[in-house]
Formats: C-alpha cells, structure tokens, sequence
C-alpha cells in the first residue's frame, strides 16, 4: 500500500528497470571499454618508468666511469710525477758518479804524470851526474896527460862552455 | 554578378521569407489539444505519454532512452575495444587521445578524491559519467517514438525521468556506503548514514536540472513565436551545458562521498584518566 501510492509518478519497477540498465552499463563500460584503456595507459607508463630508470642507472654508471677515469688518470700523474723525480734522482746520482770517476780518473792521470815527472827528473838528475862524472874524469884525464897550466885552462874552458850550455 | 542583379537577388529572398512568414501566421492550423498546463505536466510526471515495453509493461519514455543510451554505449565500447585498442599506440593518434582522456579523468578524479581506495569507483564515474553526458546529449537527437495513446513525441534524456534520477542517486548511495563498509565495516555504515540526506539530494539534482531543461524547450516549442532562432540557445546550449555540469557534478559529489568514508582513520588511543589528588 505505502509503496503503491507515491506522488510524481514514481514507480519502484521502472526505477529497478533503470537500475538493472545502468548496472549493466557500468559493467560492460568496464569490462569492454575501461578496463583495457587502463590497462593500456599502466603498461604505457609502466614502459616510461622503465625507460626512465634506465636512464637513469645509464647515467649514474657513465658518472661512476668518469669519476673511475678521472681517479685513473689522477694516479697516473702521480705515478708520472713520481717516475720524474725518481729519473732525475738517478740522473742526478749518475752524473754524480761519472763526476767523481772522472776526478778519480784525473787524480790519477795526476799522480802518474807526478810520478813521471819525478822520473824524468832523477833521470836528468842522473844524466847530469853522470855528464858531470865524465866532465870532471875527462878533465882529469886531461890534466893528467898535458901541462898543469894547460890543463887547467882547458879544465876552466870545458867547464865554462858546458856550464853556457846548461843554462841555454 | 552586377550590383543590379545583386539587388533584385536578395530582394527575391526577403521577400520569399516575409511571404511565408506571413502565410505561417495567416493560415489556420490544428487546435492545440492540450493546454502550456498540462504539457508541462506530462512532461514532468509522463502520466499519459507512457510507451509500451515489448508490449509487457506501460513505461515512462525516459526508460527507453537510457536502454537506447546503454546499447549505443555498448556498442561504441565494442567496436572500440574490436578495432581501435588493439592498433593503440605508445604515442597516441586524436581518437585514442580522446579515449584516454576520458578514462583518465575519471580514473583521476577517483584516485584524487578517495586515494585508499578508488578501483571500483573509477570504474563507477566513468560508467555513470558516460551515461549522465551521452543520455543528456541525446534528447538532442530526438527520437520519435508513438506513445499508448496514439501521439508521437520525442524521446527525452533518461535521466528527465524522475525514476531513472532516483535509480542514479540511489545507487550512488550504495556504492557510496559500499566503499565505506569495505574499509570501515560497521564504522562505515554509520559514517554513510551520516549523509542520509545524500541519496535524496543526488536524485533530485539530476532530476530538476535535467528536467529544467527539458521544461525551457516545451516552453519553447509550444508557442509558435519563439520557436525561431531561440531554440538553438536553449536547446543545444543549454543541453551541452547541463551535460557537461551534471557529469562533473554527480561524479564529483560521489567520489567525494566516497573518499570521505572509505578513510581509514587511525583509531584514537584511550588515555587513562588519572585521578587528580586534590
């Protein structure tokens, strides 16, 4: 009875006829329109997030090979640096060493020619006394056999010219 | 063309047009069977203009409008889902753009509003938008139909029928309640009975907004004087309008509702009252 008698034309079963229509309509809107749409637009953006995440790890591991290369490069420097200064420590300690052989070697040349020298010298030495030997026995011989005048003018004059040329 | 040609051509034209203007207002034409009262009536509670279901049940016009409404629908969606969602591209073309902007904006519209849960309500605004926007669009095609009793009549939007506006508004009720049953059990119940006023409201919306429409171009076509021009302006524009506003709004409010009471509130710890030594 309360149901039966409604003002402005309402109507339960025309109402439960609407209701059936649209129930229908939303689930078949779902089933054949919505739900394939939504997933297409998922997938889609589940592909834009992954390219995006690879991008983005690209990025990060052409970051970390630059900042690998540039550490490189930095150790290779100092690695060169450090092969410099050992070069120049071993040039330096060669030229070190070639300058204290040479000195040996001129210390040496030294001592030799000093020795040589000496050598020479007591030879001249020895030639001169023994020049000076035979002077003073020839002389002697001299006097010996001439006049004691004679040959002691002789001795003066031998003596004389020998003496003129030592000097020159 | 020469001027004088020119002259005579749009003089020919007026003139045709007064002619026949005049004839229109001359010659005698049926009597209105029905007073502006009672067409207005009709169109309100579409107590005589009742169509017959398959010849089982005596129905209100607007019930064939949605039926008509849900299989254009159904059949557009079929044909989409057959032809077009298989070719759709990761760069779309124009008509998957539109496609998927009409899903998106419901699907936003729920997640935006109920962000805990929202997968049945964006299936439930895009199926209720959908049917609100396309069953007001339609009245715009005016489908002529023979009533019981012998007139013929143009088919109006489903929801100018008050009881295809208290289904709607109803049901999003439910929906409503549903959503908060599923997060808040019994809480939910109370939360939703809370707006108790909202199926009421939603109903009578639809309906007076609709049906205001529906009311403005009766008006309209009954007097022959203003059936000229003016009904471009009431009935295509405003019928766009109120697609378009009655779409958002019922969505809107329901997804609101929804989100409102499918909230999943922390629940509140006792503290302990501690006696105050005095």
């Amino acid at each position: 009875m309360f149901l039966a008698n409604i003002p402005l034309n309402i109507d339960w079963q025309q109402i439960l006829l609407h209701l059936l229509n649209f129930v229908i309509l939303v689930g078949g809107l779902y089933f054949i329109l919505f739900n394939p749409v939504k997933k297409f637009m998922d997938k889609r953006k589940a592909h834009y997030e992954e390219m995006d995440k690879k991008a983005v790890d690209t990025l990060s591991s052409v970051k970390d090979k630059e900042r690998e290369i540039n550490e490189k490069l930095a150790n290779l420097n100092q690695e060169l640096e450090n092969k410099k200064v050992a070069a120049s420590k071993e040039i330096a300690s060669l030229k070190e060493a070639q300058l204290a052989e040479a000195q040996k070697q001129a210390e040496e040349i030294i001592s030799k020619a000093t020795i040589a020298a000496e050598k020479e010298k007591e030879k001249i030495i020895t030639s001169a006394n023994k020049e000076i030997r035979n002077l003073v026995s020839e002389g002697m011989k001299k006097v010996m056999s001439s006049s004691e005048d004679e040959a002691i003018d002789d001795f003066v004059k031998t003596f004389e010219g020998s003496k003129k040329d030592g000097s020159n | 063309m020469s001027k004088k040609r020119k002259i005579i051509s749009w003089s020919v034209f007026l003139g045709l047009i007064v002619v026949l203007l005049a004839l229109v207002f001359v010659v005698p034409g049926n009597e209105k069977t029905e007073s502006i009262q009672e067409t207005m009536q009709d169109a309100v509670l579409h107590e005589r203009g009742l169509i017959s279901l398959f010849g089982l049940i005596n129905v209100n016009p607007g019930l064939i409008s949605g039926f008509i409404v849900t299989i254009i629908l159904l059949v557009f969606a079929a044909i989409v889902r057959i032809f077009c969602i298989p070719k759709f591209k990761y760069v779309p073309g124009k008509f998957q753009l539109l496609i998927e902007q009409a899903v998106g904006f419901f699907d936003n519209l729920a997640v935006s509003n109920s962000p805990h849960h929202n997968k049945f309500l964006s299936c439930y605004v895009f199926g209720a938008g959908a049917y609100i926007f396309v069953g007001t669009l339609f009245e715009l095609v005016g489908i002529q139909v023979v009533a019981v009793n012998g007139v013929s009549m143009a088919l109006p939007a489903p929801l100018s029928d008050i009881n295809g506006a208290i289904a709607i508004g109803c049901f999003s009720y439910l929906v409503i309640m549903a959503g908060g049953i599923y997060a808040n059990k019994a809480k939910g119940v109370l939360l939703t009975l809370k707006e108790f006023s909202l199926p009421i409201s939603m109903s009578f919306r639809l309906f007076g907004a609709l049906l205001s429409g529906l009311l403005v171009s009766e008006l309209v076509y009954y007097y022959l004087q203003l059936s000229f021009i003016l009904p471009v302006i009431v009935g295509v524009l405003f019928t766009l309008i109120h697609a378009l506003v009655q779409t958002y709004v019922l969505t809107m409010l329901t997804a609101l509702f929804y989100g409102e009471v499918s909230e999943v509130k922390p629940k509140k710890k006792k503290e302990k009252k501690v006696k105050a030594s005095i």
